[in-house]
């Protein structure tokens, strides 16, 4: 790995740990104001759900980059390393096409939530929709690394199938 | 409309098994379905994106971290000793306490696979020490893993909550008992194979050991009742009692029981992360496809060809349970669960079948996909945990397979079974 993309996962990384944190301390403040000091909170329900979303797309990266997507392995398990190598082409190219459309449509559903509000907090619903395409772009980069990856060992295992 | 649905998801099913992320071959079903038939593509971000809008849904990586933070503090091996002191003494005693621990764990974990890499673990470990082969031990881990979703907490259940809109609290507790039966007809099967193969057996130890395996337990033992009983009287939601619970968990293990340090803190939360990223990448693209079965009135039609077909509720849980037992052994459980219940809850209601009782045959038969062959995370982590081969792994738990369907026949023809406690704690609905 080059130092940029392991200057970005480690930015990614701490970001996926600091929306984590902040959604469990939102449900965590609310519990005890609620049930311990009866002073319930406005705003710990939305931006706990708000920050899920984020935390959503960002494990969504960190799990393309670890490769723990669940996948059907049956049929590429009873391939040869030439068969597995076409099985992960396909693979790749379906999350690069995926990764594709959501960054497309996700920047078009930022763009015109930027000035609708959120209901209790200061910020617009443009920031929530924000991290889709920002964890498109990561999830197709990796995808294509990925696809890389897959090719090289595609034509490493040449010849004859 | 209707038809272009069908294709669609019976081309997305094939296109499985040539290997693509699952997320990645629904999203683009569901891309598909939104081009062809020319809703703006907007709706796919919109869909994908506000799935994760969800507060019961968070309960989700809340509980993934707090097994994690269990499995990390110590937990399972003082459980799984003092499961053995309890029940070591039976002939194939290990076998009893792997049943026995599962069950424990059950009340604190909420994933089948969790249960089979963590406890699994150790119980395995500990069985291939007093000689049990890896089939044996194995395959007992794997079938008592399926517990874990079925008693509170469950992440399955958090899903069809969602998904299906019935209360997450009902089915943690109409969970219970489907639960404890689950592990009671694994006992009565143990026990078969105990005489019949000879398996070992430990002397009794006294009430002296067993108060000692108690003791050192006790603070694990009690999770599942802070839980449980957090729930029942009605002071915490399913999400805030998880929080409440992985405060609970880091307190044991930073402070009690001092297995881990703050330091591994980064650690496993980027491993929940990473794990509810794998979870959510099916529910937000399962919510786009979703959003396609509905609008194509799949539902509809497909509930009105059963209709016709029978109006007998039994019959159509029969026909439910076939169809979920042959799909939960090609298909991974969650995208299974998650594309059939727009389709398969929407007659059942009509029907006058319970949602809950539906909700718990629903995700009872997709835990037993978990362990049957080809497709079964559960029996694949445990082959791997075991280092046995898949398909032997999966010949060995066949006898535990028929004990569950058991219970699963159970739940289907007696519905009090799982509706008796929800109704009794939460009142009639």
């Amino acid at each position: 790995m080059s130092p940029l993309i392991r200057i970005a996962a480690r930015a990614i990384d701490a970001l996926a740990i600091a929306t984590f944190v902040g959604m469990f301390l939102c449900v965590f403040v609310q519990v005890v104001m609620r049930y311990g000091l009866d002073r319930p909170l406005v705003w710990s329900d939305e931006l706990a759900r708000y920050l899920f979303v984020w935390c959503a797309f960002l494990g969504w990266i960190i799990a393309a980059r670890r490769h723990s997507h669940l996948s059907i392995s049956v049929v590429s398990d009873r391939m040869g390393p030439r068969g597995q190598a076409v099985f992960a082409v396909v693979g790749a190219v379906a999350a690069i096409l995926f990764a594709g459309i959501l960054f497309w449509y996700g920047l078009q559903i930022t763009r015109r939530n930027l000035d609708i509000d959120t209901v209790a907090l200061f910020f617009t619903f443009g920031a929530v929709y924000a991290i889709v395409p920002l964890a498109a772009i990561a999830v197709g980069l990796h995808a294509i690394g990925d696809l890389v990856a897959a090719l090289r060992r595609f034509s490493a295992t040449g010849g004859a199938p | 409309m209707t038809a272009l649905m069908f294709t669609i998801l019976g081309a997305w099913f094939l296109s499985l098994f040539v290997g693509p992320s699952l997320y990645a071959a629904m999203g683009l079903a569901g891309f598909a379905f939104v081009a062809i038939v020319g809703i703006p593509g907007l709706v796919i971000p919109q869909k994908v994106a506000m799935a994760a809008n969800s507060f019961p849904l968070l309960a989700a990586p809340l509980f993934i971290l707090m097994g994690n933070v269990m499995n990390s503090a110590g937990i399972s091996y003082r459980i799984f000793d003092f499961a053995k002191a309890v029940v070591g003494w039976m002939r194939g005693g290990l076998c009893h306490a792997n049943i026995v621990g599962s069950v424990i764990f059950a009340g604190m974990s909420g994933s089948a696979v969790a249960d089979a890499a963590g406890l699994g673990t150790v119980e395995i470990e500990a069985m291939k020490k007093e000689g049990y082969d890896g089939e044996t031990a194995g395959a007992i881990t794997a079938a008592s893993a399926t517990i874990g979703p079925i008693i509170p907490p469950s992440l399955p259940m958090i899903i069809y909550g969602v998904a299906a809109e019935t209360s997450i609290g009902a089915l943690f507790i109409a969970g219970i008992i489907p639960g404890l039966l689950m592990a009671v007809a694994l006992m009565v099967m143990v026990r078969r194979i105990a005489i019949r193969r000879n398996l070992p057996r430990h002397p009794w130890q006294g009430w002296g050991e067993l108060w000692i395996a108690f003791r050192r337990a006790f603070w694990a033992l009690m999770a599942p009742f802070l839980l449980i009983g957090g729930m029942l009287s009605g002071v915490f939601t399913p999400t805030e009692a998880a929080a409440v619970a992985v405060v609970y968990a880091l307190i044991l293990g930073l402070f009690v029981y001092r297995e881990f340090s703050v330091r591994d803190l980064p650690r496993l939360i980027l491993d929940t992360v990473e794990t509810s990223g794998v979870v959510m990448a099916l529910v937000m693209t399962a919510s786009l496809l979703g959003y396609c079965i509905t609008i194509a009135r799949i539902p509809q039609e497909f509930g009105g060809w059963l209709t016709s077909l029978t109006t007998n509720p039994l019959v159509y849980l029969l026909i439910v349970n076939v169809l979920l037992l042959v799909v939960g052994c090609f298909m991974e459980a969650l995208a299974a669960m998650l594309v059939l219940i727009p389709i398969l809850v929407p007659p059942a209601i009509a029907l006058g079948i319970d949602p809950i009782q539906f909700g718990l045959i629903f995700v009872l038969n997709l835990m037993i996909g978990t362990i049957t062959p080809p497709v079964g995370v559960v029996l694949f982590v445990t082959a791997k945990v075991a280092d046995v081969p898949f398909d032997r792994l999966a010949r060995a738990t066949i006898p535990y397979l028929w004990a569950l369907i058991a219970v699963l026949a159970l739940i289907t023809v007696w519905p009090a079974v799982t509706t008796f406690l929800p109704n009794l704690m939460l009142g009639k609905r």
